[in-house]
């Protein structure tokens, strides 16, 4: 069986981000990560794998440094990568999916594909449906469990207000998965340290025949949002401050 | 150059065959346009005064897509066509669970860009901002393409009024599924609560909730509210909340536009869950919680003693 | 990121830059001692640089100075009791701690320090490998051959402990205010006037640096001198384990690179990898908050392996998080504290070498006292920021010696090992000369210092240190020898060296010194110089070399200190003017019985002892060359300290070299140097003596001349002390009667089994034949010959006891003839 992973590299969440110039972020200082739905991509793909035979490919769209990236993935168990290099911060998703379909028929053909269902920088959440629709095949995004039968693939993904749907596929298929879909393993050092044997194929952007100048989404401005000015804090006894706290929501702001 | 942009469609979301009040605001994004509601109704007669009111100009009663069951890439086509019948220039939906799958599957399909989850829209301009880096930044993003893709985060726009005529017309597609996915099941959440996401009011708990249990004090709030209850990270990974309730970074982004933080002290984290919130306020013990310098009301407290209160004034 | 809304006040006492634990302590401690107007500006949110990633161990063992060991107890205690006083905890959890010791040499080194802390009043045990296992069930104690355990020890969380520490300040009325950086110091008069800030200046008398990692690049912008260095720091989380045991104290393995405890239900690693990373040497960028370094995997896996055999079970578990954050080191290993020389009243406190969390609360209280009344009342000379030079701010020095730095934390801190990294910076004009002659040099302040010289056929190295005689012991014991018998040439050209001239010259020196200094001319004084308190600043000698031309030599490590000191001290007014000469003049002693006759050997100048007598000094003829000849001695010999101009070093050299054959003329370095003077009892300022001690507990009584017509800085304090009576504490020399064992520092002297002090230096003394020391006595008793004679003296060397006898007075020629013969 082979599985791709697309997975994408990320500043993590929790670290500041600072705005370089009128477009873009200073990437130099920041902490990356693995996008953290794609960690659930990368576990339920080992996981399988290790059940079924067979091997799991990671493919990442990304700068050099993307490579701290493709190691973590190789040291949960994924057994090869390829690196598409490119120098741009903010790639079109409906790019990023050719540049995936292409390295996937150089590659060759693969069983399942495995999304997580967006990334935390983007947060564009299209990916999945755009490589989908370039490789021909059906995709589910949200899933929070799988299971697989001979050729046809079982999801459960989350539709909102806590409801979620079953849904059934063909195989080859594409799917986004989300948070509680599975607990994904931790490497151990030692895992880490092979990881630099496993092969990795770099391939640049353009000779996917991809022209980032072709992208149709231009980020314009980026700012970080602006902080509130501090807090009015409401005195008095706990009646007197929710009693006012009502006043200032209806009648103020007019928020209730 | 841009495109002079005039048919604008929306995608309305209906519930208990009434239109949702997120779409309301989505409507108001679109103010100034031509604007065809899109209703995925065999009939969308009954909702014409409340379109009519928030600007609509053209009711399109989608047939045939009533079932709930409806394959999502059958619908995403169907829509399609639509947006050919009718020479739409811009499509607008809302950003909840349904309408950013719909969405992207149409944007896959047609391969024109998508802008998902924006707080603001320039239909004109082709451009609109959206969060970047999980609730940190806001970007301007501008597209070329011959269809201006976007969904608009629930509650972002405020709904406003525009009296328009409301035309009412009736759309039958010859769209076919691709029948390579069908859903088997439909699972509702037991008790119904609120998503989170398109609340138009939240109210959150955070550790000093100290039991599950405590949660339910939140709810009893939370329905005088009219709001979803959240929770912070702190809160889920002591098992007082389910992580499908998370606000923060790692969970989900809100911006309904009133957002209550009790027993929370506002790390960064969950603070970029819901720093774009209308209205947020504070209730905590610690008077040098951090979360006193990121909000707009505040009151120190004891969250037992307040909570309780409020939800006996509202 | 925009800014709320920011009340900075016009006028503060005190300004605070930086948030963390450093800083957050000083104001506690500030506003629990009454002082007002007290402000804290964080650039971004408190403990946003290196206190909130720190790993937050609360351990007092470890410590060689009774300084840093009382501020270890007063720190765990403090962190006991903040939840009750400012209703924050700070998670402080007492687990326990066990030093783990693997080898031989380890085991000595724990033993003397678990000995000395002991004595400090920690409770420290030594345990099995067995018992080690008990408390630590998840180690590999195969290899093990002691554990020193501190069962009240543990660990802190440091966001929350230095936030109840800001709670407490704020209590107290200190304004912490967030969100506002300071962009330079407003100064007047060569003092601190105010806070430049991104919000507009603060008018203050007193800022204190404590910003960490930046702490470099704000004093730069003023032109102080704070060289510390960032570096990577990591550690090591793992996922849960099934069952892990409870309450497992903190064990730490420095030969294994690593500490080890439970971390929300897996264990974490903290590293000390022996060859480490500086990181962001041109600057850390204003706006790094909370951040990480991306780990590097590749470096560190050899480092984090042999760390994981010590807890086997981690080489099974999975990673949770691999982090590497900065922490700031310093050249040396000690913290960067005090005012700084350049500028009044701008205080720093930065560079703690990861001991932050643990130095913060005492730190922060000496300070505040310090900033207060202006006396630390605590030993500074360790950590006092004007023993760093300029030059150790450069980039390169930074970045080599900072890949050392690290790593030293947790080496085996033999006695005699000198820091390898950043050599070569100052080489004396006879350098190459030394080299020749076999010397093994070491950094003394940044000078290649020669140690001592091999003997001819032997290495000039030292292949691997030990607690015991190495093998070069032969050469110092020949050079030591060669000081008593014969004569010896010295290079003490990093001796500090400065000239102070003009009209009040005389008159300025005379208030500053304790002794009589200017009286005599052509005529060297040993005298320290004191502070209001009576207290010594430092000990140095000043040479009346003619009415208006002083020479003041003192030692390397105070040449800031002394530097600053006598410059403060000189009023405005006074036409006296302070020039360093230490690049001017390079300076060889020659010592020793037969020095007098190879001094007449190569100058014309009579040098006999009616018309050269001891403490003489006037300028001779060698040669070609013209030097400051001064008949004074830091052995106890008949000697002379030539002071030659640089660039006739070389040939004066040569001069003497070519003399001395005829004597046996040998070489001898510092080695000897200390073994010779701690036979006569000589004090090394910084080392048996500092800024707590007054002149009649150190004996030097003799050098404060109450009678002289000046006043002197210290004279009441002085008058009051000696009007209060016999001494209760004296500096006092130990001699181990048993010729085998060793002393170095912080071993217990006992009599009649009552703890009496411990060695502040110690050095082997061949003419004595046994290891000696200086101490200070601090009995409760009077002091007098029945109590020196009366008592049974034994000394504690790493656990053992071994007779010893003590002495105020010299144990060599205490009459001091060989000194003026």
């Amino acid at each position: 069986m082979k599985i791709f992973v697309c997975v994408k590299h990320v500043p993590d969440t929790a670290n500041n981000i600072t705005v370089a110039g009128e477009d873009a972020y200073d990437d130099s200082d920041v902490k990356f990560i693995i996008n953290p739905y794609d960690e659930y991509a990368l576990e339920e793909a080992v996981s399988i794998v290790e059940e079924k035979g067979g091997e799991v490919v990671v493919i990442v769209v990304g700068k050099d440094a993307a490579s701290t990236t493709i190691r973590s993935a190789l040291a949960m168990g994924v057994d090869r990568a390829i690196h598409i290099k490119t120098d741009s911060q903010f790639l079109d998703s409906s790019l990023t999916a050719k540049a995936l379909k292409a390295a996937m028929d150089e590659d060759g053909f693969g069983d399942l594909i495995f999304t997580g269902k967006g990334s935390v920088d983007t947060e564009g959440f299209q990916t999945p449906y755009r490589l989908a629709h370039a490789l021909g095949v059906p995709v589910v995004n949200d899933v929070s469990d799988v299971s697989l039968e001979d050729d046809r693939v079982r999801v459960t993904s989350e539709i909102g207000c806590g409801a979620k749907q079953v849904v059934e596929m063909n195989s080859p298929c594409v799917i986004g998965v989300t948070k509680g879909l599975n607990e994904p393993r931790y490497p151990k050092v030692m895992q880490v340290m092979k990881a630099k044997k496993k092969e990795i194929k770099e391939i640049v952007l353009s000779d996917l025949g991809i022209d980032v100048d072709e992208g149709k989404i231009f980020m314009e401005k980026l700012v970080l949002v602006p902080e509130r000015s501090g807090a009015k804090l409401l005195e008095g006894s706990v009646d007197d401050q929710v009693t006012e706290l009502v006043r200032v929501l209806k009648e103020d702001e007019k928020v209730l | 150059m841009a495109q002079t942009v005039n048919r604008t469609g929306v995608l309305i979301e209906i519930e208990n065959h009434q239109v949702k009040e997120t779409s309301l605001g989505v409507l108001t994004a679109a103010a100034g346009q031509e604007i065809y509601a899109l209703v995925p109704l065999d009939d969308a007669s009954g909702l014409k005064e409340k379109l009519a009111e928030y600007g609509v100009d053209h009711i399109v009663s989608i047939k045939g897509v009533e079932d709930d069951k409806i394959s999502p890439d059958l619908l995403a086509r169907i829509l399609v066509t639509a947006v050919k019948e009718y020479g739409l220039d811009a499509l607008l939906g809302t950003a909840g669970a349904a309408g950013k799958d719909l969405f992207a599957r149409i944007g896959a399909i047609l391969d024109e860009p998508l802008l998902s989850d924006c707080v603001q829209v320039d239909i004109p301009g082709k451009k609109a901002v959206k969060s970047h880096f999980s609730g940190k930044t806001f970007a301007t993003l501008r597209v070329t393409g011959i269809l201006f893709l976007c969904t608009v985060r629930p509650n972002a726009i405020e709904a406003v009024t525009a009296p328009a005529e409301g035309q009412l017309m009736t759309f039958e597609s010859d769209a076919q599924d691709p029948g390579w996915m069908k859903i088997v099941e439909l699972k509702k959440e037991s008790g119904g609560k609120r998503d989170l996401i398109e609340a138009p009011i939240v109210i959150s708990g955070g550790r000093a909730l100290k039991t599950a249990r405590n949660f339910e004090m939140l709810d009893a709030c939370a329905d005088k509210l009219g709001g979803a209850v959240g929770a912070s990270r702190a809160a889920v990974d002591a098992g007082y909340a389910p992580h499908t309730i998370q606000v923060g970074q790692t969970g989900k982004t809100v911006s309904p536009r009133l957002y209550i933080a009790c027993g929370i002290s506002g790390a960064v984290q969950h603070f970029a869950g819901m720093k774009t919130s209308k209205v947020i306020v504070a209730i905590n013990e610690d008077k040098d919680a951090p979360i006193f310098s990121k909000c707009d009301y505040g009151i120190v407290g004891n969250i037992f003693d307040v909570v309780p209160a409020l939800t006996q004034k509202l | 990121m925009e800014k709320k809304n920011i009340n900075l006040p016009e006028n503060a006492n005190v300004v605070i830059i930086g948030g963390g634990i450093i800083g957050c302590s000083i104001a506690y401690h500030l506003g629990h001692m009454g002082c007002k107007d007290v402000v804290l500006l964080e650039r971004d949110e408190l403990t946003s640089g290196t206190t909130w990633h720190a790993a937050g161990l609360m351990v007092t063992f470890g410590s060689l100075s009774e300084t840093a060991c009382e501020m270890r107890l007063y720190a765990r205690d403090l962190y006991n009791r903040l939840e009750a006083e400012t209703g924050l905890s700070t998670g402080f959890s007492p687990v326990g701690f066990i030093e783990a010791a693997s080898n031989r040499d380890r085991l000595e080194e724990y033993r003397r320090v678990a000995q000395f802390n002991r004595y400090c009043g920690i409770d420290v045990n030594e345990i099995s490998p067995q018992e080690i296992k008990d408390l630590f069930p998840l180690a590999r104690v195969d290899d093990l051959l002691a554990g020193f355990y501190v069962k009240e020890d543990g660990r802190v969380n440091p966001v929350d402990g230095t936030m109840a520490l800001a709670r407490g300040a704020r209590n107290k009325g200190v304004n912490i205010i967030e969100g506002v950086a300071s962009t330079g110091v407003i100064k007047k008069n060569g003092r601190v006037a105010g806070v430049k800030t991104t919000h507009g200046d603060i008018q203050a008398d007193v800022v204190v640096n404590c910003a960490g990692m930046w702490a470099r690049q704000i004093g730069e912008v003023d032109g102080i001198n704070i060289p510390n260095q960032a570096a990577e720091h990591y550690y090591l989380i793992t996922e849960e384990i099934d069952d892990i045991p409870e309450n497992m104290p903190i064990l730490e393995d420095p030969s294994h690179y690593g500490y080890y405890r439970e971390e929300v239900g897996g264990l974490m690693i903290g590293l000390f990898e022996p060859v480490c990373a500086p990181w962001k040497l041109n600057g850390v960028p204003d706006n790094f908050s909370f951040g990480e370094i991306e780990p590097d995997w590749d470096r560190m896996g050899p480092f984090l392996e042999k760390a994981m055999s010590r807890v086997p079970i981690t080489e099974e578990l999975g990673v949770k998080k691999f982090f590497c954050g900065p922490e700031s080191f310093t050249a040396d290993l000690s913290a960067i504290i005090g005012e700084a020389p350049e500028l009044k009243n701008y205080f720093v406190t930065a560079g703690l070498n990861s001991v932050g969390i643990i130095m913060g609360p005492g730190l922060g209280r000496m300070m505040a006292h310090w900033i207060m009344t202006g006396n630390p009342e605590v030993d500074i000379t360790g950590f006092n920021i004007d023993r760093l030079h300029t030059y150790q701010n450069n980039h390169d020095y930074r970045k080599h010696r900072t890949v050392e730095s690290l790593g030293k934390v947790y080496k085996c801190h033999y006695p005699y090992e000198s820091m390898q990294t950043a050599r070569g910076a100052k080489k004396s004009a006879i350098y190459d000369r030394l080299k020749e002659q076999g010397a093994y040099f070491k950094d003394v302040s940044g000078w290649e210092g020669a140690d001592w010289f091999a003997l001819k056929g032997s290495e000039v190295t030292i292949e691997k240190h030990t607690w015991g005689r190495d093998d070069w012991f032969v050469n110092w014991e020949a050079e030591h020898k060669a000081g008593r018998e014969n004569v010896i040439l010295m290079d003490m050209s990093f001796m500090s060296k400065f000239l102070v001239q003009g009209r009040d010259a005389g008159k300025v020196l005379d208030y500053i010194s304790a002794n009589d200094v200017n009286s005599q001319l052509n005529r060297v004084t040993y005298t320290p110089w004191l502070n209001k308190y009576g207290k010594l600043e430092a000990d140095l000698t000043v040479a009346k070399l003619e009415q208006e031309k002083f020479l003041v030599v003192v030692t390397d490590t105070m040449h800031r200190h002394a530097e600053t000191w006598l410059k403060k001290n000189i009023p405005d007014d006074s036409h006296a003017f302070v020039t360093d000469m230490t690049s001017a003049y390079a300076q060889i002693n020659i010592q020793g019985p037969k020095s007098r006759e190879l001094m007449q050997k190569i100058t014309l100048t009579d040098m006999s002892n009616e018309t050269f007598p001891y403490r003489h000094i006037e300028e001779i003829s060698i040669g070609y060359a013209k030097a400051l000849c001064g008949r004074m001695t830091y052995i106890g010999e008949l000697g002379y300290e030539l002071f030659i101009p640089t660039e006739q070093a070389l040939h004066v050299y040569g001069m003497l070299v070519e003399a001395g054959k005829e004597f046996h003329l040998s070489h001898a370095g510092l080695k000897a140097l200390g073994s010779l003077r701690m036979e006569k009892g000589y004090r090394d300022y910084g080392h048996d003596m500092d800024n707590t001690d007054d002149p009649f507990e150190t004996g030097l009584g003799f050098t404060v001349k109450l009678d002289k017509a000046s006043d002197f800085i210290g004279k009441q304090a002085c008058i009051e002390k000696k009007a209060k009576g016999p001494l209760k504490r004296r500096l006092a020399q130990v001699l181990v009667k048993d010729p085998e064992p060793l002393l170095y520092h912080a071993e217990i002297i006992t009599r009649d089994g009552k703890n009496m002090g411990y060695v502040r230096s110690g050095s082997y003394c061949y003419t004595l034949g046994g290891a000696v020391g200086l101490f200070m006595l601090e009995p409760d008793e009077m002091i007098d010959d029945a109590f020196i004679f009366g008592g049974k003296w034994e000394i504690n060397i790493a656990g053992k006891l071994y007779p010893a006898m003590v002495s105020i007075k010299p144990l060599f020629d205490s009459e001091n003839k060989k000194i003026k013969c």
